[in-house]
């Protein structure tokens, strides 16, 4: 009864799928097989066919888990029901697999620790694809049901809602049991003397009920407290936030926290292991969406058409689907298109699963591990040829045992299953060695460390689904590359190897080593060109001129709106005390505040209108409000001119700086300071240029200088600064002195953690820093493998042709001759895996283009420095069996016989 | 099996997952995928089941004498699929599980209990 579905169930998957079904015992596979596989192929219809990678992948990830599962489950209670010469059998092939494995402790420990760095690159690796892709987020219940949506324009993009839209949809969208608007904050959180700078989420009350929540105390937000033209001062904590820095005190209710100066009334505590709904994000406290004016200088946007500010989350009908959801949601854009066309035009939303990942970072997420998966399955494979290939190595010292058995009457299915058995008794240890490396290196990944602007809290321990993949993944390559070497091995004539005194030819266990040897070169060549294109993206990253300075600059940043700083008056004379007080510190030569900085993933874009140009012409560029020591603390040259002073102020002439290529574009050939230009409003007062500054890079390094300008921070007053000082000392020393200088103008100010400028500006080169250090480490365990697996063709080919060898130097051969001949045979086995590697690392280049800077994926650079490298490490690899071979007495080699 | 079928009771108390496939199929008789979807539902379990799982269960309940193998045939259009029912022992048991569960929910109700309040 083994056969196949009657329809669908095609490719690859479903092939190993009813694969691993006529692994079940016989009987349940005749009764019940072909039904599992029309089950699973159903299932695989209603669940995964037509859905995007994640479902499909998760799908999959489940049908193996399962399945392998079941196979196990059944060959066990058949074995135990036929408790018989075929159960003891195996465990005497068991029994005797582990005496070998005991009896060659070096063997066995070699073979398992490349085994484990196999499988645990690749548990690591996976755990990161579960943790961020296919773990649902914690706390939410029912998570499958819970929508994530975004704006979008003209059917792309993912952005943020105009309040009134989302009510219209709301109130019309019968696919979701609820729906709410939520929208991020940073509050500053005062306890005792010294504020601290929180995250927190300003939520409409359904939100708790999308995310299915129940609070540990108290309640969440009522319908009154989301009325229109209501301010309500009510706050729910987060768990984590009240357990740690409330003490979990159980009388917390009605009590009265401050947030940016304003009191609110704690009025529930939110349930244990929810931490939001982005893993990224972990919000300690949650205020009504209402309350966000009073966080906001009084700001409302409710009745704003124009205005998209808030994101939003819904659960969907238990009978309802996304798609269908969707539908729903555009045909209310389509009606507001026509009854608002000013702002509504070309409005649209896509619905989405919720995931930890927040939607608009998913796609480059799954690209980036998906590269990571390549690689890290690619190593895998290296070391799996690697310990087939010592099997082989062995199997071969063992050829006249086996033939002896053979000759005995043994049949070769029966040696066959005992060399399998030896051979996943060592996989077994390996991948069982991997998973606790991989569990524990999931357990000191520096995350914290990790330099982002958010505070990451992301729960990396490893779940059963990780373990059941790892235990997968052994299983499949054990099987695979033990059987190999055991087929291998046992296909010996015997009287031809009983006569043959184990010895001369090259058997069809080395020719086959060679093949896995060739295999072998050729995947580390792709792990190297690899690990190459990344470093070489590295170091063009390294050697862009970025026009200032990073080393030696500390930031912090400091956010007087959340003080009570709200006039400008008070807080242009706090934020003078502040560079004074800093200044004083030792060792600090320059201290300024910025809007914004160079390279920290954000910018600010405005337009010009330069003096000559005519009235309708204007120019884009980024800008940035600074201080007076902003090109000192930056070191950003100052090519013409004079810099901002202290004299700049509200009441002095309005002045700005511009960039060079600013002076170029906006008045080629002539002198831009002493110009004018207005900023913004055509209609505005016009600025005079004091001064030309070189050109930084400010959004990406691969940009060619910004158009940019520059505007006093005296005349242009910014609550929101970034604090950069310069000075001698190092982060460590300067931090505790930066923070305490800060806090003794204000004790009550809070700030994010002082960091290096050169952490915060490298942010934008993470993932090319990240893909560098895990491809050269994987490059050089796999290049290592290599050098060890040719060596040990070569050492093997070398005792066989020991006599052949002294031969030839009886007849008078020359030493370094037979010495260059040997390591030329180790060479010849590279060749075919370093085009082949070539090929495909090229290949690889291409699918990561998008993560290459400035580097072309066939860079020639890259090719040469791997082959080179490969070349080189096989050529030292072979040189020490040859040279042994060389210095062999002819005498002893011919009495060898 | 040493023969004699087994009495209702003596199968008792019933694996939730058994409880819930003998549930679906007491209502009708359906095959593998169908089955799966309907002990999903919550009122009839909420059991989440894969395919593979549900053989083994299956298997072991036809085994027990609970379900039966009603042969393979098309319906509605639909390729052609296994059928599975239950059976006169299948639906005695069934029967006796839920009195039993019942009296074990009442004397639950009797000590007035209440879901504990999360910490």
């Amino acid at each position: 009864m083994t056969r196949p579905p009657a329809t669908g169930g095609r490719g690859l998957l479903h092939g190993a799928y009813r694969l691993i079904v006529r692994g079940l015992p016989e009987g349940f596979h005749a009764k019940h097989g072909g039904d599992l596989v029309d089950c699973h192929v159903d299932a695989w219809r209603a669940e995964a066919l037509g859905r995007g990678p994640i479902p499909r992948l998760a799908f999959w990830v489940r049908a193996f888990a399962s399945i392998l599962r079941t196979v196990v489950a059944q060959r066990w209670r058949a074995s135990r029901r036929d408790r018989g010469a075929g159960w003891n059998g195996w465990m005497q092939d068991l029994r005797y697999a582990v005496r070998q494995s005991v009896r060659r402790p070096i063997f066995t420990i070699v073979a398992a620790s490349s085994l484990a760095i196999g499988v645990g690159a690749n548990s690591t690796i996976f755990n990161a694809v579960n943790v961020l892709l296919l773990r649902p987020v914690p706390g939410v219940v029912g998570p499958e049901r819970v929508a994530d949506l975004g704006r979008t324009m003209d059917g792309r993009g993912w952005d943020t809602f105009a309040y009134p839209d989302y009510e219209d949809w709301k109130a019309s969208v019968d696919a979701f049991e609820s729906a709410a608007a939520f929208d991020y904050g940073t509050f500053s959180f005062s306890a005792g003397a010294e504020g601290e700078r929180i995250t927190g989420l300003h939520v409409s009350p359904a939100y708790f009920d999308v995310m299915g929540l129940i609070p540990a105390l108290g309640r969440h937000f009522t319908a009154e407290e989301d009325a229109p033209g209501s301010v309500p001062r009510a706050v729910v904590l987060s768990h984590a936030f009240w357990r740690n820095r409330l003490g979990a005190d159980s009388t917390i209710l009605g009590r009265t926290i401050h947030l940016n100066r304003e009191a609110f009334t704690v009025v529930g505590v939110g349930p244990a292991g929810f931490r939001g709904h982005e893993l990224a994000f972990s919000p300690s406290v949650f205020l009504p969406m209402r309350a966000r004016p009073l966080m906001n200088d009084g700001r409302d946007y409710f009745d704003d058409r124009g205005s998209n500010w808030h994101r939003a989350v819904a659960r969907l009908r238990p009978d309802a689907t996304v798609e269908l959801a969707e539908r729903q949601i555009g045909a209310v854009y389509a009606r507001l298109a026509e009854e608002y066309p000013t702002t509504n035009a070309r409005r649209g939303a896509r619905v989405e699963p919720l995931g930890g990942v927040p939607t608009f970072l998913r796609g480059g997420l799954i690209r980036f591990l998906a590269i990571l998966t390549a690689l890290v399955g690619l190593i895998l494979v290296v070391t799996c040829v690697n310990v087939a290939g010592m099997f082989l190595a062995r199997a071969s010292s063992r050829e006249k045992e086996i033939a002896v058995r053979l000759a005995m009457g043994s049949s070769r299915g029966r040696l066959v299953r005992q060399l399998l058995i030896e051979a996943l008794v060592v996989f077994s240890v390996g991948g069982l060695f991997g998973c606790v490396v991989g569990a524990w290196l999931m357990g000191v990944v520096p995350i914290d460390a990790l330099p982002l602007p958010i505070d990451l809290d992301i729960d990396l321990a490893p779940d059963p689904v990780v373990f059941a993949q790892g235990a997968a993944v052994t299983l499949v390559v054990g099987l695979l590359f033990g059987l190999v070497p055991a087929l291998g091995a046992t296909r010996i004539g015997v009287a031809r190897s009983l006569k043959e005194e184990g010895g001369r030819r090259a058997g069809y266990a080395v020719q086959l080593q060679r093949v896995f040897v060739a295999g072998q070169v050729g995947l580390t060549m792709v792990l190297l060109v690899a690990a190459g294109l990344f470093l070489r993206s590295l170091q063009e990253a390294s050697e862009v001129e970025i026009g200032f300075d990073p080393r030696g600059a500390y930031v912090t940043g400091l956010d007087l709106s959340l003080e009570g700083y709200g006039n400008p008056e008070d807080g242009r004379s706090l934020q003078a005390a502040l560079v004074e007080r800093l200044g004083r510190l030792p060792g600090v030569t320059h201290v300024s505040l910025s809007d914004d900085l160079p390279l920290d993933l954000g910018s600010n874009g405005g337009v010009a209108y330069p003096e000559g140009w005519a009235a309708d012409e204007r120019l884009v560029a980024d800008f940035n409000v600074v201080s007076p020591e902003y090109f000192g603390a930056l070191r950003i040259p100052i090519l013409e001119g004079r810099s901002f002073s202290t004299e700049d102020d509200a009441d002095s002439d309005a002045v700005v700086i511009v960039s060079r290529r600013f002076a170029d574009e906006a008045w080629p050939g002539e002198a831009a300071v002493g110009k004018r230009l207005r900023w913004r409003d055509p209609e505005s007062a016009s600025r005079t240029v004091v001064a030309v500054a070189g050109d930084v890079k400010n959004q990406t390094l691969t940009e060619t200088g910004r158009v940019f300008v520059y505007l006093p921070l005296g005349q242009v007053y910014q609550p929101a600064t970034q604090v950069v000082v310069r000075a001698s000392g190092g982060l460590a020393a300067l931090a505790p002195g930066i923070r305490a200088a800060i806090l003794d103008v204000d004790p009550s100010l809070s700030l994010t953690p002082v960091s290096s400028l050169e952490l915060y500006t490298g942010l934008g080169i993470l993932p090319q820093r990240l893909a560098a250090g895990i491809t050269t480490i994987l490059g050089a365990l796999a290049l290592l493998l290599a050098g060890v697996g040719v060596y040990g063709v070569v050492a093997l080919t070398v005792t066989r042709r020991t006599k052949e060898i002294g031969v030839r130097l009886a007849l008078g051969a020359d030493r370094d001759a037979l010495l260059a001949m040997i390591v030329r045979g180790g060479l010849r086995l590279v060749l075919p895996g370093l085009v082949l590697g070539a090929a495909v690392g090229i290949g690889l280049g291409y699918v990561m283009r998008a993560f290459l800077l400035e580097v072309s994926p066939v860079d020639p650079t890259t090719l040469l420095v791997a082959a080179l490298t490969l070349v080189g490490a096989v050529a030292f690899a072979s040189a020490a069996p040859a040279r042994r071979a060389s210095s062999v007495d002819p005498t002893v080699a011919l009495r060898a016989e | 099996m040493n023969g004699r079928p087994p009495e209702a009771d003596e199968l008792l108390p019933l694996k939730a997952v058994d409880f819930s496939v003998l549930l679906a199929l007491a209502e009708r008789e359906d095959y593998g995928y169908q089955i799966v979807q309907r002990i999903a539902e919550a009122d009839a379990g909420g059991i989440r089941l894969a395919p593979s799982n549900l053989y083994s269960v299956l298997d072991r309940m036809i085994e027990a004498g609970l379900v039966e193998d009603r042969g393979k045939r098309a319906q509605d259009g639909r390729p052609s699929r296994r059928y599975y029912g239950i059976t006169e022992l299948g639906r005695e048991v069934l029967d006796a599980e839920a009195a039993r569960l019942r009296a074990v929910l009442r004397s639950a109700q009797r000590l007035s209990l209440k879901p504990v309040e999360a910490e």
